[in-house]
């Protein structure tokens, strides 16, 4: 564990690579609480407050108003907390002074402990914890000896020593991985989700499919919700600071399965596209993804995001919203299923919709009629082409 | 078992592949009239004649074009070149024709001859006269690398190598043709690409290369006194090198050691050494360590050759420090 958390330029968005400081609410010195709003950051189209990731002093801040800083770059140290509790003026009360916990016991790091390769490996097959073992080899080195010692040793003692459980690898969460943890954690702690389902009747779009197989029903879901949202420029917006502003441009982003990870290329002026034309952008865009060849162009600027896991029979599912933008569907997979018509059961495919929007900027109904034009317009799948 | 010397051992081998087929020719400086500066010919010439036992003029040149020559026309010859220093004289016929013709030709061609030869490390022979030069010869593609350091290995392995229809440099070691060893009287040869291990052990593995592999058993067996259990490998054929045994052994022992009479900077060592830790680096309980010669013209004062060469005390320091006894 550090004993100096470092804040550092945050991702606010996958195609970020730097952040300008905008202006620090906090001086060098100051006490500052976790998750207290330290400085503004002005990212792609937004300014963001970032907050401290821990309590403590202030005790170094590395850049100036107007820095241009790279992503992860650290910007501020934050230190221990109350290191002179002495030299506060006045006693302040329980609930303000930062809990002060015992310091860590720093674990040696891997690379100072002096360990060949093959007692590393041993040390992991046997569950040995290599930082309390002594080394016989020259200056110092633990050998596989050294550890096969300490196994015997650990076989005598009575209780057996709890371990994790073997690690297969660790790997850095850095690049997409670590944008999408960003940019999702931020959504999770400042959006107010709320979700709302509708069935739609899938006949029409089953029957579409059937006779042009080559549109995907992501295509024509992205083209159903371009139409809604025309309709209902309300959810075609995003919250900046204390305004909401609505766009007149409609770009639908479409979240994207990588090897690296999750990404929400978006098409640009959705509504102006015909259905044919938005399915070669999606075939195109997929490519460019999993190619990792998709440019800052290719991620910004989306108004809303659609997401589809019908492909994996997931039957619904209630996504996390791309912030800043006010919601996302997820879409279903589409299935035959048992539906009452009049007294009669029959059998039709349907498929499941799930809109979550933030309810700072929009409310339930509004939102439910923008999910009911989308309904509509699939379920009058011929409208789309 | 009857020993032989390693010269006689050689001659041996030569004189059995020589009855064996009559396309077996050799050829080469002093290696008739003058039974071979080594004498690994002796008695060869009144034996089979001079259509058979070729004495050339003084060019490596020579020897090695003719040879490239007479394989590609359809004959065995078996040429000998007085001393490894001279190899890069005929280094166009070794590696840039022979070595290479059978894949230029797809397989049309085959030069199916070998290039005897020695080093003379340690008998006072200069700069110029006693280089062991293994590793320069294992970045050409199509040329085999055999280094015998027993008799019983150099006839088995010299044997293998006139049947080989593909060039094969054979390297024998001048400090070696007067050490005796059992030799077989029955017909055996030894298969390229295949590891001995001349000694078994658990502490550390230590990989010899011709007159290496001596001085790494005398080290074996002053190890073994002072508790250090040692294993000696013996790769026989450079290329194709046996590295499967070789990790094998490391995996067991976990270090490693190279010990070659070449220069340490390039050589076959750190072919070895960075081959294994690809396949064995886990395993490993301390940095492989190789045991071989400064990068310096090999001195003429015998004790300062002496100093300069490989031998058991130095592999026997080297153990020591890597397993810190």
């Amino acid at each position: 564990m550090n004993h100096m958390p470092e804040v550092v330029m945050p991702r606010l968005d996958p195609g970020m690579q730097t952040g300008k400081i905008v202006e620090w609410l906090k001086k060098e010195g100051e006490q500052v609480k976790k998750g207290e709003p330290i400085l503004v950051v002005e990212g792609e189209k937004t300014t963001f407050e970032i907050e401290a990731p821990e309590t403590g002093l202030l005790t170094k801040i590395m850049a100036k108003p107007g820095d241009d800083i790279p992503v992860t770059q650290a910007i501020a140290i934050i230190g221990e907390p109350s290191i002179k509790p002495e030299a506060q003026p006045t006693p302040t009360t329980p609930s303000q002074l930062p809990t002060s916990t015992p310091a860590p016991t720093p674990s040696p790091s891997r690379l100072q402990i002096i360990a060949s390769p093959a007692a590393r490996r041993l040390a992991q097959e046997q569950g040995v914890d290599i930082s309390q073992v002594t080394g016989s080899g020259p200056g110092g080195r633990i050998t596989s000896d050294d550890i096969m010692a300490a196994t015997k040793k650990t076989a005598t003692q009575t209780v057996t020593q709890t371990r994790g459980p073997l690690i297969l690898k660790r790997s850095k969460l850095e690049g997409i991985r670590r944008a999408v943890a960003e940019r999702l954690s931020y959504s999770a702690r400042n959006v107010v989700p709320v979700t709302i389902t509708m069935e739609a009747d899938a006949t029409t779009l089953v029957a579409l499919k059937e006779k042009e197989s080559h549109i995907a029903f992501t295509a024509l879901a992205v083209r159903a919700i371009a139409k809604s949202l025309e309709k209902h420029l309300i959810v075609n917006s995003a919250l900046e600071g204390d305004e909401i502003v609505t766009y007149s441009q409609i770009n639908v982003a479409l979240a994207i399965h990588t090897d690296q990870g999750l990404v929400a290329p978006v098409i640009q002026n959705t509504n102006k596209k015909t259905l044919r034309e938005i399915n070669f952008e999606i075939n195109e865009l997929a490519e460019k993804a999993r190619a990792n060849r998709l440019t800052i162009e290719n991620l910004t600027g989306g108004t809303f995001t659609v997401t589809n896991l019908g492909a994996y029979d997931v039957e619904s599912f209630a996504p996390i919203i791309n912030p800043p933008q006010c919601a996302i569907l997820g879409l279903g997979r589409i299935a035959y299923k048992p539906v009452a018509v009049g007294s009669q059961v029959a059998s039709k495919p349907s498929t499941l919709l799930t809109l979550v929007f933030d309810h700072r900027i929009i409310d339930g109904v509004p939102a439910a009629r923008f999910l009911q034009e989308i309904k509509s317009n699939l379920e009058n799948a011929e409208g789309l082409l | 078992m009857r020993e032989l010397t390693y010269a006689d051992s050689l001659r041996e081998a030569l004189r059995e592949e020589m009855l064996r087929d009559p396309n077996v020719i050799l050829l080469g400086e002093e290696i008739g009239v003058f039974n071979g500066v080594y004498k690994a010919t002796r008695g060869l010439l009144d034996e089979f004649g001079p259509d058979r036992v070729k004495d050339t003029p003084i060019s490596e040149i020579v020897i090695a074009g003719a040879a490239v020559g007479m394989a590609l026309a359809g004959l065995k010859p078996v040429a000998e070149i007085m001393y490894m220093d001279f190899l890069p004289i005929c280094m166009d016929q070794l590696c840039t024709q022979a070595a290479k013709m059978r894949f230029m030709s797809g397989g049309q061609l085959k030069v199916p001859m070998v290039l005897r030869t020695q080093y003379s490390l340690g008998r006072q022979h200069g700069s110029q006269h006693s280089q062991f030069t293994p590793a320069w010869f294992l970045q050409v593609p199509g040329l085999k690398v055999v280094t015998a350091a027993t008799p019983h290995d150099a006839k088995g392995l010299l044997k293998t190598a006139i049947r080989d229809n593909n060039p094969v440099l054979f390297l024998e070691c001048g400090l070696l043709y007067r050490t005796k060893g059992p030799v077989p009287e029955e017909e055996y040869t030894i298969p390229f690409g295949k590891a001995e291990v001349k000694r078994k052990g658990d502490d550390v593995t230590i990989v010899g290369i011709s007159r290496a592999v001596g001085e790494a058993i005398t080290a074996a067996t002053k190890l073994e006194e002072k508790g250090i259990s040692a294993e000696v490998i013996d790769p026989r054929t450079l290329q194709p090198l046996d590295i499967e045994t070789i990790v094998e052994s490391v995996k067991r022992t976990s270090r490693l050691i190279i010990a070659c009479d070449d220069i340490k900077t390039a050589g076959v060592g750190a072919e070895i050494s960075a081959t294994v830790q690809e396949s064995a680096f886990d395993y490993l309980d301390a940095p492989i360590q190789r045991v071989a010669c400064a990068l310096t013209p090999i001195p003429f004062s015998p004790p300062l050759e002496q100093m300069y060469m490989p031998n058991a005390d130095r592999i026997i320091e080297t153990a020591t420090n890597m397993i810190g006894k």
